[in-house]
């Protein structure tokens, strides 16, 4: 498993970003090793994740610690996001942007990317993005 | 050619070339460093120009605020009677107009000389 812990802060999240790319290196010797472009799909989704933790869970809070898991399952890479920060009660509502929206794209981008993706509270009470790319997927279009 | 907002990850060079408003971006589009986008449209705007080219060669990312900050510069553009064509977009940064299926809202082209021509037409 790899984990990365960042400070909370939007000029730290690109950190999220760079361990999803890093496995490249991970998955290379994987039969259904994911592409570039799914990777950098998967980068990106992460990344929306994590700008959301910041801009809409830390706004009062201030920088607090925001964890990345990424996990190789059988078929699938599973990547948990974890935070201190207020409850997304976007999440449940999430609406599909129009095409001309400057907002809200970011969960409809990460809906987009991965094949399932859920949110709730661990056992210590952070509360927990939990995000599955499938191996050997397309590329979203 | 005059040196606009640089943000701590971006920086925007515009350049008034053939009646075209050139936004040439240096760096990550993202949450951090859109309004530097949007302002600089803003401002360019004000100043009467209507079509833009936004050279995207040199930016490595864009996520969504940044592809909302093209959208509202797109939007912009077309009410102010213009249109915006965005120029030499980068495989990681092309991700998420596929995603988002945005690349159906722009013209995209390989660089801000094409870009310029297809705007002078």
């Amino acid at each position: 498993m790899i984990r990365v812990t960042v400070p909370g802060r939007l000029e730290d999240v690109g950190s999220l970003r760079t361990a999803v790319l890093g496995l490249a290196d991970t998955c290379a010797a994987h039969p259904d090793r994911p592409s570039p472009e799914l990777l950098y799909a998967w980068a990106l989704a992460v990344y929306e994740a994590g700008t959301n933790v910041v801009l809409h869970g830390l706004t009062d809070i201030g920088p607090a610690p925001i964890e990345l898991a990424i996990e190789l399952l059988r078929g699938h890479v599973a990547f948990w996001l974890l935070d201190h920060g207020h409850v997304n009660r976007e999440w449940g509502a999430a609406r599909t942007p129009e095409a001309l929206d400057e907002h809200g794209r970011g969960l409809a981008i990460i809906r987009a990317v991965m094949e399932a993706a859920a949110y709730g509270r661990a056992d210590d009470g952070r509360n927990v993005l939990l995000m599955l790319g499938r191996l050997g997927g397309a590329t979203p279009a | 050619m005059e040196n606009q907002q640089d943000s701590s990850q971006m920086a925007i060079v515009r350049d008034d070339r053939d009646g075209c408003v050139v936004l040439t971006l240096t760096g990550e589009l993202n949450a951090l460093s859109s309004h530097a986008l949007r302002a600089a449209v803003g401002e360019a705007l004000e100043a009467g120009g209507t079509r833009f080219v936004v050279d995207l060669a040199g930016v490595p990312f864009i996520d969504s605020s940044g592809l909302g900050a093209l959208v509202a510069g797109l939007k912009q553009a077309k009410l102010a009677g213009g249109t915006m064509v965005l120029a030499g977009l980068r495989e990681q940064a092309r991700v998420i107009f596929e995603i988002t299926m945005a690349y159906r809202l722009f013209d995209i082209v390989g660089s801000a000389d094409a870009a310029t021509e297809l705007l002078v037409v």
